[in-house]
C-alpha cells in the first residue's frame, strides 16, 4: 500500500511546541500565522468547554472567546509563557481561559454594583458551577478533533493509494456504527459490495484500515505531544478522560 | 467524507475509536460466523492457499484440475469424491496457521472448521491421517465443530462420520 503524508500545511497542530514558540515570539514574521493555526485548533475545544462545562449561552461563549483572544492570547507574553517545561499547552490554555472567565465575572459584578464602565461595554457572562461527574468537555472536544483529523488523513491515504475499498470498509464497518450510530452492514452485504474473494481478503482489508487509522491517530498526537513518551501519555490520558476517569493535569 | 464524524459522538464512542488497534478487538460479530463460513466455502482455493497460505501456486493449480471434477473452492475440495491429499494438507496447514497466529485476521472459529474438516475428509476418503493430533483430540475438535449452531448442514456432512 502506498503511504502518503498529508501536506505540511494540513498538519495538526504541526510541531506543536514550535508553533507555540513562534506564536510567542514577538519578532517572528510568522507569529500571526502561527497564532491563527493555534487558535483554529483550540477554539472549538475552548468553546465546547464554555458551553458544556461553564454552561454559557452560545453567543456569550463567542463573546468570551473573542475577548480572551483579544485581551490575552494576542499578548505575546501570554503564549511565550506557555513554555514546554510547564506542561501541555492545552492545559495551560484551559487554565488561562478559566481565570479569564472568573475575571470577567468579577468585572461584571463590579459593574452591576457600581454601574457600567465609561466605555459602556458589558460582558454578559454568567457561568454556572461545573458538573464534576462528566468527562471534561474541553478534553472530549479535543479528542473529537484528534479523531476527526485522523479520519481525514486515513481517508486521504486510502484514496491516494488507490485503496478506496479500505476506506469504504472502514467507514461502513467502523466509523458509521461507532461514531454515527449507523447499523453495521451485514458481512455478506459488505463483501458483495466490495468484491472480496474470501473472508481472509475481507478481514485483511478491515485490519489494514484499522491499523492505518491507529497510525493516523498517533501521527496527529505526535504532532502536538512531541516525543514518543509524551504520545503514550497523551493517548492514555485521552482514554482516561473518555472513559470518565478525568484528566491528568500537570 | 466523514471527517467530522466525531463531532457529536459520545465519549465512550470516541474511546472505542482510540482503542481500535487493541489485540482483543474482534473483527466480526459472532452472529456473522455463518455468513463468513459460507463465504469461506465458496472462496477460491487458489487465493487463500497461494496468496496467504503455504501452497505453491503451480502445485495448487495442478492439483485443482482433477479429472473427477475441477476443484475451485474450499467446498469443491471438501465434497469432492477423490480430493487430492496434498490439497487437503494445504488447507489443514493454512487453517492451522490462522488458528495459531494471534495476528491472523481470519476468525479462529472459521479456521477451526477448515482444520478439522480437512483432517476428517483425508481420513474418510483416503484412510490417511494428515495430522499429528491423536484420535481423541481430533474427535474433540470435530465435536466442537458440530456443536456450533452456525455451521451449515453441508459442512457438517463431511464431519459427521468422524464424530462417533
Amino acid at each position: 500500500m502506498t503511504e502518503s503524508r498529508p501536506p505540511a500545511r494540513q498538519q495538526f497542530p504541526s510541531t506543536h511546541w514550535s508553533l507555540v514558540g513562534r506564536a510567542g515570539d514577538d519578532r517572528s514574521a510568522a507569529r500571526n500565522e502561527a497564532l491563527a493555526a493555534l487558535l483554529s485548533r483550540y477554539l472549538p475545544a475552548m468553546k465546547a468547554y464554555l458551553l458544556g462545562k461553564r454552561r454559557l449561552r452560545d453567543d456569550d461563549a463567542d463573546e468570551v472567546l473573542q475577548a480572551f483572544v483579544g485581551e490575552k492570547v494576542l499578548d505575546p507574553a501570554f503564549v511565550a509563557a506557555a513554555d514546554a517545561r510547564r506542561g501541555r499547552f492545552r492545559s495551560f490554555l484551559l487554565t488561562s481561559l478559566d481565570h479569564f472567565l472568573i475575571d470577567q465575572l468579577r468585572r461584571q459584578r463590579r459593574h452591576a454594583a457600581h454601574g457600567p464602565p465609561a466605555d459602556g461595554s458589558q460582558t454578559p457572562v454568567q457561568p454556572e458551577p461545573a458538573a464534576p461527574a462528566e468527562p471534561d468537555v474541553f478534553d472530549v472536544a479535543w479528542a473529537r478533533q484528534v479523531i476527526n483529523e485522523a479520519l481525514r488523513r486515513t481517508e486521504q491515504e486510502c484514496r491516494d493509494g488507490g485503496r478506496d475499498d479500505l476506506w469504504s470498509m472502514f467507514d461502513r464497518r467502523v466509523v458509521g456504527p461507532t461514531l454515527l450510530d449507523r447499523p453495521a452492514p451485514p458481512y455478506e452485504q459488505l463483501v458483495a459490495a466490495l468484491g472480496f474473494r474470501s473472508p481472509l481478503a475481507a478481514s485483511n482489508c478491515l485490519v489494514t484500515a484499522k491499523r492505518m487509522f491507529a497510525r493516523a491517530v498517533r501521527a496527529v498526537v505526535t504532532e502536538y505531544a512531541g516525543e514518543a513518551d509524551n504520545v503514550e501519555e497523551e493517548l492514555a490520558d485521552l482514554m482516561r478522560i473518555l472513559s470518565g476517569g478525568g484528566a491528568r493535569r500537570p | 467524507m466523514n471527517s467530522r464524524a466525531a463531532d457529536h459522538s459520545q465519549p465512550d464512542a470516541l474511546a472505542a475509536m482510540l482503542a481500535l488497534d487493541e489485540p482483543a478487538q474482534r473483527l466480526w460479530d459472532p452472529a456473522e460466523l455463518a455468513a463468513i463460513l459460507r463465504h469461506q466455502m465458496a472462496a477460491p482455493l487458489a487465493y487463500d492457499l497461494t496468496v496467504a497460505g503455504p501452497g505453491p501456486a503451480e502445485s495448487v493449480a495442478r492439483l485443482s484440475a482433477s479429472p473427477a471434477g475441477e476443484i475451485r473452492t474450499f467446498s469443491d475440495l471438501l465434497h469432492h469424491p477423490s480430493p487430492p491429499i496434498e490439497l487437503l494438507t494445504y488447507v489443514k496447514d493454512f487453517a492451522r496457521a490462522a488458528r495459531n497466529d494471534p495476528a491472523s485476521p481470519l476468525p479462529k472459529e472459521i479456521a477451526g472448521v477448515l482444520y478439522f474438516a480437512a483432517i476428517a475428509v483425508a481420513r474418510d476418503r483416503h484412510g490417511r491421517s494428515i495430522t499429528r493430533l491423536g484420535e481423541d483430540a481430533v474427535r474433540e475438535g470435530v465435536e466442537w465443530v458440530l456443536a456450533q449452531a452456525w455451521v451449515d448442514e453441508q459442512t457438517r456432512s463431511v464431519l459427521k462420520p468422524r464424530a462417533g
